[in-house]
């Protein structure tokens, strides 16, 4: 059978004629490619078997796929020989030696050791050969060298090889001779030689399976040469040599792994014995050998860390238990367990990597990266161990103090990452320990972050829950705010809960529940000293009293004539401040204190033991026990009435409760401070964490909005229908007044929540951002009271209508308007025009900075119009003579003055011309009347002739004048 | 959706589409053609060739696509040939030869690699005149100059 070659050799061409074109044809490219799959041993046979053979044997792509099975980068052969050229000449100029003095020593000893293997050792074999190259370049590869070596050896190469060829311009390229004339690689196939004359010998003796072998014999005196020698062959043997290579690679492998061995076992005992010197030799030569990943696996478990620490994440379990059973008092005092046994852990292990990095400077040279070997496994096995039973055990004990856990690991870890990337000698890349951390605590952070939105929201859930059933059970006094002082109540509440807010985590948790503390306690007591709250390490404070001035005692004006119980709407903060122990925030824990009561000065309250307490602050609400005894002081039916009302009233004022809101905004708070420990993440986590975030904010909100302010809302809302107007006295309607009082209450939540939005959240969103969740949910939020206060306004107004023409209907006599003659008629509003704007005075000022301005206006606006609409029903329903008129004229100029305080300029219009009514009544003669009823600007387009007309009938006199006025009106009705 | 083939001497193969595109040529032209039932013509492809590379690529037909680094593989030895493969490559040198210059064309590099550690075992270990004894070759050297071949390439020989 015949085989290939239908293209004509260049310097053959006589030959053409015997090779048939017949047969299939190997193209040289295919046949290079089977003879890379050739021993070397196998190709000098080839090449002598034809020319075209021994060209393909010669051309340096066949070698250099060898050299590159060596590992042997060409890519890099200029840089390696620029390398060897400029900054290595004591290893160029030994390298020029033979090839076994190429072999460089150096001295191991003592302290110069990590300097030198450093610069000596990589881990990566390539290089070991690439010195072989460098040597070869030096002496082979530049234009002379390679000319004078071919001279050498392969004369009779060129003289073969080398006929004169000519290449005839345009014609396709001889595919022989462009192999043979590929410039890039020259040379590959003599620097293959030269390194297969060096190591073939050391290689072929492993055909024998012989662990004394020519490397160990030549070599012996210098571990490290032995050790390179070896990793050269190894790599060497990568390339297909003979036949047999296999076997003999076997044998190899087999002698490496029994010097390593030896070498890993002198390392150990280097190791035992602390001989910093010996175990960097012998990391050394494992370096050289195979870059002593086994060795640095040694090292790294022969750390006591890994096997034998005392640190037990239950010891934080024993801690917390501790803590527990202390007595209360004691309990307050003391810090919350801040897991002392973890914080030890993490500043051993902090230690224990310092002082490996010491150690690892000196024994390891930088490349092989063992710091950071180190540092993966402390992380992945002591500290995830440590962690993950931590977590496991707090979780089972208590869910809050599981939640405590993970941001406090997490900000040990924090510091330890910190320590890691400023270590000295060495340290660990900011960005590979970040990633590290990331993947280790991954796993957790996400269990962590459900269970904290969880959290939030059931216990916000669970704080509603339990208020609601104590609503349902206790029955304490109303509180509610004294009008007058509202707005500064409001300010002062604000003020103490925003630097409530702005307080350090720790101290403001304990606030809450303070403030809950004094506020559900019989409130005339003095505020129990609960929130105590202690920085450990925090100067002792100096005393802490709380400072509680009464101020003049005030009561609320009221402008009915009956007897009117001086409602005592007490309204007391007792804003127990303590001067904080530390300067720093000493300025702004001042005391705020107002109390307006008309009790007995509050006692002051010296709160625990100062000396515990460094910072403490409280604001707590408080109302006095004595109010309802005052209240209930009309008799008979009137006091039926207060009681009746009271109960509704009480029913109101507890549907919203600024407690709880602080409460659950505290909670909240809590959540996001433990959240915060995360903040600084990045990727993936980092946008889950921030997601978390807000969602916690989220949380909050639709909690109290959905299951605290919206229910309580439409509750009032629907008190307010069930209100029948009934008498009062001093103008108050309860159920009003409670709901306005609610409507501030609401407004006050909101202006906490947005406090706590611009204090808290602030930091972590982006408050433009008008696309976030949490923005959105808190326009949502806000949308919502406003949707409720408006609503419960329309009603309202519906309510002060009803009331007002109640009490106009059973308060205006017959005679008010219509006094029988001779009577002496006082020129003053009637008692049931003063009721009735008492009534809306009082409602109307309580309103005043409950909510937006706009909301208010709207408000007013259609209370002057029902209101107007309400008086022109009523007035038609009398009878006025011209006496009454002046009385009436009385009324109407108080109910314009009333109108005019709104501050309501649309409105005026329409009492105007109420007011001009007034003339109707006092004109004498019918024309002159006729013609006031026809003066319409005088109406200001508000009242038709129609209107002005009814209200002439009220007129005493009406059926004596009617004819002559009507005329009139007939005619202009014909016109 | 079967392809069809058509050899140089006019024979149709109907193949499914996954077994055609084995071959990188044919997998090409059909991402360019796109949808398309006309037959597929490999004039350098006989068909008694064909039959063989179609053979090859319908046992191979779920081997996982190689990553072209990984087919360049320096580390090159010949012996590593599964053991249908090799029953695969027993056929008489012309065919063999057939079998990697249409492996190739149609670009499958699996079976070229196949086909080339084939050769380089029929050469192994041989002496110059067996091998161009196994393959038909004409010593084109004078004496002197396969002496003196010899004597350069004496290193590379295993000693």
């Amino acid at each position: 059978m015949e085989l290939m070659f239908d293209v004509d050799d260049f310097d053959g061409r006589s030959s053409t004629d015997i090779i048939t074109t017949s047969v299939p044809v190997l193209p040289p490219n295919l046949l290079l490619k089977c003879l890379q799959y050739l021993p070397v041993s196998s190709l000098p046979a080839v090449a002598q078997a034809c020319r075209r053979l021994k060209v393909i044997v010669y051309s340096d792509e066949l070698w250099e796929s060898k050299l590159q099975a060596m590992g042997f980068g060409f890519r890099d052969k200029k840089k390696s020989k620029n390398n060897a050229d400029d900054d290595d000449d004591g290893r160029g100029a030994s390298l020029l030696d033979g090839p076994i003095d190429s072999l460089p020593r150096f001295p191991v000893h003592g302290a110069n050791i990590s300097e030198m293997t450093r610069k000596r050792i990589s881990a990566n074999t390539s290089e070991a050969i690439g010195a072989v190259n460098g040597r070869l370049s030096l002496s082979n590869l530049s234009e002379e060298g390679y000319r004078s070596s071919t001279d050498d050896d392969s004369v009779n190469t060129s003289s073969v090889s080398s006929k004169p060829r000519f290449q005839i311009p345009g014609l396709p390229g001889d595919p022989y001779s462009m192999i043979q004339g590929r410039k890039a690689n020259q040379g590959a196939r003599e620097q293959f030689k030269a390194i297969y004359n060096e190591l073939w010998p050391y290689y072929v003796d492993f055909r024998q399976a012989n662990k004394d072998s020519k490397v160990i014999q030549e070599f012996g005196s210098s571990v490290l040469d032995v050790a390179r020698m070896l990793a050269r062959l190894l790599a060497f043997s990568k390339a297909p040599l003979a036949t047999d290579s296999d076997q003999i690679n076997e044998n190899l492998q087999g002698t490496c792994e029994y010097f390593e061995n030896r070498c890993l076992h002198l390392f150990e005992v280097a190791y035992d014995s602390r001989d910093i010197a010996e175990m960097a030799k012998f990391a050394g030569v494992l370096l050289d050998l195979n870059g002593a990943q086994a060795c640095i696996q040694i090292f790294i478990q022969k750390n006591g860390i890994f096997f034998d620490n005392n640190y037990e994440a239950g010891e934080n379990l024993k801690q917390y238990e501790m803590w527990l059973s202390q007595p209360v008092v004691v309990r307050e005092n003391m810090a919350y367990p801040e897991f002392t046994p973890m914080r030890l852990f993490m500043e051993f292990t902090e230690m224990e990597v310092q002082k490996q990095g010491i150690i690892i400077s000196d024994v390891f040279p930088e490349e092989a990266d063992v710091l950071y070997s180190f540092t993966e496994r402390v992380f992945e096995d002591v500290i995830s161990e440590y962690c993950s039973q931590l977590f496991e055990l707090c979780s089972m004990r208590d869910k809050l103090l599981y939640l405590k856990s993970v941001p406090t690991a997490y900000r040990y870890l924090e510091h330890l990452e910190n320590t890691l990337i400023t270590m000295e000698p060495i340290n660990v890349p900011r960005y590979r320990i970040e990633k590290l951390l990331a993947r280790v605590f991954a796993p957790w952070l996400e269990r962590y972050l459900k269970q904290e939105l969880d959290w939030v929201q059931k216990s916000c859930k669970d704080q509603i829950d339990k208020y609601e059933r104590q609503r349902d059970n206790r029955n304490t006094e109303p509180k509610r705010m004294n009008p007058r002082n509202r707005e500064v109540f409001k300010r002062n509440f604000l003020r103490g809960f925003r630097n409530v807010i702005t307080l350090p985590y720790k101290i403001s948790s304990s606030i809450v529940a303070g403030v809950a503390a004094v506020s559900t306690s019989a409130s005339s007591t003095p505020a129990p000293s609960t929130t105590a709250s202690t920085t450990t390490g925090a100067p002792p404070s100096i005393s802490t009293a709380s400072v509680s001035e009464p101020s003049a005692a005030t009561t609320p004006p009221t402008a009915g004539a009956t007897t009117t119980p001086t409602k005592n709407k007490r309204f007391s903060i007792r804003s127990i401040t303590s001067l904080s122990g530390s300067s720093s925030s000493s300025s702004t824990t001042a005391a705020t204190t107002v109390t307006v009561t008309s009790s007995a000065p509050v006692t002051p309250t010296t709160i625990s033991t100062p000396t515990f307490v460094p910072d403490r602050k409280s604001i707590s609400l408080a109302s006095d026990a004595d109010s309802v005894s005052v209240r209930s002081a009309p008799g008979g039916v009137e006091q039926q009435q207060v009681v009746t009302a009271q109960e509704v009233q009480e029913e109101m004022n507890s549907l919203l409760s600024v407690e709880l809101a602080l409460h659950l905004i505290h909670l909240d708070k809590d959540a996001l401070q433990r959240l915060a420990a995360f903040a600084g993440l990045g990727g993936v986590l980092g946008g889950r964490v921030q997601k978390t975030i807000e969602l916690v904010f989220i949380a909050l909100l639709r909690s109290m909005g959905q299951q605290h302010i919206k229910p309580g809302f439409a509750t009032a809302i629907q008190q307010l229908g069930r209100y029948k107007p009934t008498t009062t006295h001093g103008g108050g309607v309860t159920p009003l007044m409670d709901f306005f009082e609610l409507v501030h209450v609401a407004d006050l939540i909101l202006q906490m929540v947005q406090v706590y939005y611009i204090e808290e959240m602030c930091k972590h969103i982006d408050k433009m951002d008008f696309l976030n969740e949490a923005n959105k949910e808190k326009k949502l939020f806000e949308r919502m009271i406003d949707d409720g206060v408006a609503a419960g306004l329309d009603k309202s107004i519906e309510v002060m209508i009803e009331q007002v023409a109640f009490i106009l209907s059973t308060m205006q006599l017959p005679t008010d308007f219509n006094p029988e003659e001779g009577t002496d008629i006082e020129l003053q509003p009637t008692n049931a025009c003063r009721e009735a704007v008492t009534c809306l005075t009082t409602h109307t000022k309580m309103l005043i900075g409950c909510t937006d301005k706009h909301t208010l206006d709207v408000f007013f606006q259609e209370l002057g119009l029902r209101l107007f609409n309400c008086l022109t029903k009523h007035l038609r329903s009398n009878v006025v003579s011209s006496q009454g008129g002046f009385v009436l004229i009385c009324d109407l100029n108080h109910y314009y003055n009333f109108i005019v305080g709104l501050k309501q300029p649309t409105l005026n219009p329409n009492f105007l011309a109420l007011k001009e009514l007034g003339n109707l009544f006092i004109i004498q003669s019918p024309s002159d009347l006729k013609q006031l009823i026809h003066d319409m600007e005088r109406f200001g387009g508000i009242l038709r002739i129609e209107d002005v007309f009814e209200f002439a009938e009220m007129r005493s006199d009406w059926k004596s004048i009617q004819r002559i006025v009507e005329r009139d009106r007939l005619e202009c009705s014909i016109m | 959706m079967p392809v069809i083939l058509v050899s140089s001497d006019n024979q149709d193969f109907k193949v499914d589409k996954e077994v055609a595109e084995r071959s990188i040529l044919i997998k090409n032209m059909l991402e360019d053609v796109g949808e398309s039932d006309s037959p597929i013509p490999l004039p350098n492809v006989t068909a008694a060739v064909l039959t063989k590379v179609i053979e090859y690529c319908e046992h191979h037909r779920n081997d996982p696509v190689q990553v072209p680094e990984e087919t360049d593989d320096p580390r090159k030895r010949s012996n590593d040939i599964e053991e249908w493969d090799m029953k695969f490559m027993q056929v008489d040198q012309e065919m063999l030869f057939e079998i990697i210059l249409a492996a190739n064309y149609l670009d499958i590099k699996p079976l070229l690699d196949v086909g080339c550690k084939t050769v380089a075992n029929i050469i192994k270990g041989k002496t110059p005149e067996e091998i161009r004894k196994a393959f038909n070759i004409v010593n084109d050297f004078t004496p002197e100059e396969e002496a003196q071949i010899k004597k350069e390439n004496e290193w590379a020989e295993d000693r």
